[in-house]
């Protein structure tokens, strides 16, 4: 049967299989942490806005992008989850995060 | 957003900025991770760089603090009118605000130019809309 990538082999463990289908399909990592943050963030400012009727969008930007490289970090555990580029614009996103956070408070809160 | 907000606010930012770099940075270190955040150069810099502007200012502060303590006026001087005691570590601060803003941009967006081009049509909207607002102010609703 024709497959559109090479499957990977599935005997070899769950890691095994990441590192293959990353190795086939580069963009899974990149995918899965933009999973990973837009469901934290759309997340939690949609839930707020629905408890509060207000929505602190910086602050889930700094939530999702902090779970984000949490994530990203343990992918470098093991060769073959992420490259060193990813990592870096993850922790690059995460410090504009922070400086969209702290520069966006009023008087008052913090 | 007032200027001690302010200040409070761009110190957090190089404060999370160091946070952030650090704990990635040992993070691979503690677990011999196969991917080092410590292998990118631009990262690696932005970390050296706001430690040492930390390092400069911790011992300005202290310099800064012992003034207020020692400093003795004899009847009849001048008072200092510079308020230098309360310049110190603005320009730190800023510094390493603006670095850790320069970084990101530049990994993120890349350091070649060619995102230049959004942020040429983004700050053309961005003038144009201050122009309408101005417009409006004087002259009435610009739609």
């Amino acid at each position: 049967m024709a497959n559109v990538y090479t499957m990977p082999n599935l005997t070899g463990g769950i890691d095994t299989n990441i590192v293959q289908i990353v190795a086939q399909v580069p963009q899974f990592t990149i995918g899965l942490l933009v999973f990973v943050f837009g469901v934290i963030f759309i997340g939690g400012i949609s839930t707020q806005k629905v408890r509060t009727g207000y929505a602190d969008v910086p602050m889930w930007s700094v939530m999702a992008s902090i779970s984000t490289l949490m994530i990203a970090l343990l992918m470098t555990i093991k060769a073959g989850w992420i490259d060193g580029v990813t990592l870096g614009v993850v922790v690059a996103v995460t410090i504009m995060s922070g400086l969209w956070l702290f520069l966006s408070r009023g008087r008052g809160e913090f | 957003m007032g200027s001690i907000k302010f200040f409070a606010s761009v110190l957090m930012v190089g404060l999370f900025a160091i946070a952030i770099v650090t704990f990635a940075t040992q993070f691979g270190n503690d677990n011999s991770s196969a991917i080092l955040l410590s292998d990118d150069e631009q990262l690696n810099t932005l970390n050296n760089e706001i430690n040492s502007t930390i390092t400069t200012w911790h011992s300005s502060v202290n310099d800064t603090g012992t003034t207020f303590f020692s400093t003795t006026q004899d009847q009849g001087d001048q008072s200092a009118t510079s308020g230098g005691q309360f310049k110190s570590g603005i320009n730190g601060a800023l510094s390493m605000a603006t670095k850790a803003m320069t970084s990101g941009y530049n990994k993120i967006f890349g350091s070649d130019g060619g995102f230049g081009i959004f942020l040429t049509g983004l700050t053309g909207i961005l003038l144009f809309m201050l122009v309408a607002y101005g417009w409006k102010y004087w002259k009435g609703n610009p739609d």
